[in-house]
């Protein structure tokens, strides 16, 4: 009856959307977890709407629908149907750019207030290798400072305080590095436990968002996911061009 | 600043369907596009709407429009105003809904327009691969009103049979008409009509020679080839027949009507080309009205300003091309002319319409032969089946064009479409709501190839978006100097080993 040429595929198709600022290595995260690549440098993000990529677990196979900002981001015009009926969110933040945790936030709690409910939201500050350790699973704090290898600067963000903030709000919480793979595999495994079994359907059936499962799962926004504009923003610095504006 | 590029091949300026659709286009051929929009939310005139935008964009005065965007910009950059900060205008009701999430199930099309099953759009929609992210459902029913009751119409030479609204004098010649669109092929000689040339005769000849009578091409002309007034009768009889063609191919696509509509509303459409758009490196940039635009010593354009839709500050970005809707040049004589006003009635119902089974979504056209008019009266409707609105609510437009626009009264001239909605001498329901809109309808005075400015056209009365396609086809055409040939998409890259 409808003019849909997507079918519904395996039942555990789930929508995974990324979130956070721009060049905190959102792409590359998920480069990381689908080809097992990084690309020191990448260009912001052309190319795919989204990536599929299976997590196989004891007990289900998930497929992740993994769907890239495409740089919308930038202007704080990310268009409402990026996250409509996400599943799960990964929010990104860069260890070593406090701003970039704050803009975080903000995502946790437009995900909070817009996503359907029971959406899975994972926490991840990126770019561990540029901390000056050498890097516990994430768990404990380390502070320290001093670059190791790392061209870059230092960590910036404690682990213990984007822990507490992810504890507070019910949020899955991870530091990788997309660019040595440490925990990136245990982010998407970690969200692959966590999604509710409920949840786990065929994608695109016209009875829609009214009757998505009401699971649990962490940090449960209230609602049914629609749209909503995404009044929100993160800002400035992405590599393309950049040059003030001057013509003519 | 330093986020925006020195250059851009293209700015667009507005995120309606028509600037969306040439953004990704344009973006698919490598082109660098800068698309800028003074809304907050994508689609400009052809957007969806929730409940509490569509009460600051009607109930609200601009004042108090102007300190919510205030507001918002405080909340953004992390001064805790808090979810649960007071907005500076009223709320709706609490039967629409209480908070953000409960808002966002609402997807209020501005725009009272469909997708025709077979047409132009779709095709778009199907090569550019945005089907891929977009779900469209058949529209439940095509009507047209006689003697005050809206029939299907017929579009099969088995209908044409059954229909109680061809009389049975009319049956044969109406079976015949059909066969022949059916059947008709531009190069085959035989599935012709004989003495019949769709580019010397008329339409009101064509009638005739399929001997079809006054009532039969009046329902014809206006629900299936969808002319909104009679002036088609005199002209060639080939655009015409081609729209009929049109109608009955897309009807047997899916069989109750010849339209599709979008799951969660028409701005998904914009909003999907957007997206395309910005997957090919695309920039987008909302809440950015434009400021000017630069011209050199020629009068070529050579850039745009406009506010910096984070700091404020004002940016400029060279171009050599601007592709902009008609609402940002309100009031300039020299690069817009009206070319007509229309009446809008967006309603939020609680019930089905009368007489047309039930249905989770219909068109309904009142001719207007039937209200003693000269354009007819199209009623739209949707509901929750289409995830625009709560289970329980339907959402109604009845739009016509304005015949009368300084007798100071434009919603009688909706009255009989308000009466088919049970909404008739200002009725309104308990939990119904109407938001009424009189629009312009603008196209631009210049094609734009001297300057560089090329303007789009309004959405017009039509019911469906064809007009539009052929406003996109006409712009790629003024800019490029070429005809627009859209390729088929090749399928994403995707690790996809299922």
């Amino acid at each position: 009856m409808a003019s849909r040429d997507e079918a519904p595929k395996l039942s555990s198709s789930v929508k995974l959307v990324l979130l956070g600022e721009a060049a905190v290595g959102k792409s590359s995260l998920v480069l990381r977890f689908v080809n097992d690549d990084f690309q020191e440098n990448k260009e912001p993000t052309i190319g795919a709407a989204f990536l599929t990529q299976k997590c196989a677990l004891p007990s289900r196979t998930i497929k992740f629908e993994i769907w890239d900002t495409a740089g919308q981001e930038r202007f704080a015009s990310l268009a409402p149907m990026y996250y409509r009926n996400a599943q799960t969110a990964l929010v990104v933040y860069d260890i070593t750019k406090p701003t970039s945790l704050t803009k975080a936030k903000h995502w946790v709690s437009e995900l909070q207030r817009q996503a359907s409910p029971g959406i899975v939201i994972a926490l991840v500050g990126n770019k561990l290798d540029l901390a000056a350790t050498t890097a516990s699973d994430g768990g404990d704090a380390d502070g320290g400072d001093g670059g190791d290898g790392g061209d870059a600067g230092s960590r910036a963000v404690l682990t213990a305080e984007a822990k507490a903030y992810a504890d507070e709000e019910g949020l899955l919480f991870y530091e990788t590095s997309a660019k040595t793979g440490e925990n990136v595999q245990s982010v998407f495994e970690a969200i692959a436990n966590a999604i509710p079994e409920n949840t786990l359907k065929p994608r695109g059936g016209a009875g829609g968002f009214a009757g998505s499962g009401r699971g649990g799962g962490a940090g449960g926004a209230g609602g049914s996911g629609g749209e909503g504009r995404v009044g929100t923003a993160v800002n400035l610095e992405d590599g393309v061009g950049a040059k003030d504006g001057c013509a003519c | 600043m330093g986020d925006f590029n020195e250059e851009y091949d293209a700015v667009i300026v507005g995120t309606g369907l028509t600037e969306c659709i040439l953004s990704g286009v344009f973006g698919a051929e490598g082109k660098k596009v800068l698309n800028i929009d003074q809304n907050s939310y994508y689609g400009s005139e052809s957007a969806s709407l929730n409940v509490m935008e569509m009460w600051k964009k009607f109930r609200w005065s601009d004042e108090q429009r102007r300190v919510e965007a205030e507001r918002a910009k405080a909340e953004e950059e992390g001064k805790q105003v808090g979810a649960s900060a007071t907005p500076a205008g009223p709320e709706p009701p609490a039967a629409f809904g209480k908070k953000p999430s409960e808002w966002n199930q609402w997807h209020i099309s501005l725009v009272p327009k469909f997708l025709m099953a077979d047409g132009e759009l779709t095709n778009v929609l199907h090569k550019t691969g945005v089907t891929r992210y977009i779900d469209l459902l058949q529209v439940g029913g095509s009507y047209v009103v006689k003697g005050g009751v809206p029939y299907r119409v017929p579009s099969t030479r088995v209908e044409a049979v059954t229909s109680s609204l061809v009389s049975n004098f009319q049956k044969f010649y109406m079976q015949n008409f059909l066969q022949f669109i059916a059947n008709y092929k531009e190069d085959d000689r035989s599935t012709h009509k004989k003495g019949l040339n769709l580019d010397q005769n008329t339409m009101r000849e064509a009638y005739k020679i399929f001997g079809l009578d006054a009532w039969t091409s009046e329902f014809i002309g206006h629900a299936m080839a969808l002319y909104v007034d009679d002036s088609y009768l005199d002209r060639p009889a080939r655009e015409p027949i081609e729209r009929i063609i049109l109608y009955v191919r897309s009807m047997a696509r899916f069989g109750k009507s010849p339209y599709i509509f979008p799951l969660h509303g028409l701005g998904e459409l914009p909003e999907r080309f957007s997206f395309l758009s910005a997957v090919y490196g695309g920039t987008y940039a909302l809440n950015t009205p434009l400021q000017e635009i630069l011209f050199d010593d020629s009068g070529v354009v050579c850039g745009v300003k406009f506010p910096h839709p984070n700091t404020k500050e004002v940016v400029t970005v060279k171009t050599k091309k601007v592709i902009a809707d008609p609402s940002y040049f309100l009031g300039e004589d020299k690069r817009i002319r009206r070319v007509g006003k229309l009446i809008r009635a967006i309603c939020i119902l609680t019930h089905p319409i009368e007489g047309t089974e039930n249905a989770d979504s219909a068109q309904i056209i009142i001719p207007a032969s039937q209200t003693g008019r000269k354009n007819d009266i199209y009623i739209s409707l949707v509901s929750s089946t289409f995830n625009v609105c709560p289970k329980g609510f339907y959402l109604a437009s009845v739009s016509t064009v304005l015949e009368s626009p300084d007798s100071g009264n434009p919603h009688a001239e909706l009255e009989p479409g308000f009466e088919r909605l049970g909404l008739g001498s200002g009725r309104l329901g308990r939990d119904e709501e109407k938001f009424i809109q009189v629009v312009d309808l603008f196209e631009p005075v210049e094609d734009g190839t001297k300057d560089h400015v090329y303007i789009s056209k309004s959405y017009d009365a039509s019911t469906h978006f064809e007009t539009c396609t052929d406003d996109v086809k006409d712009i790629y055409k003024r800019v490029e100097g070429k005809n627009l040939v859209i390729e088929q998409r090749k399928d994403e890259q995707q690790t996809d080993e299922s």
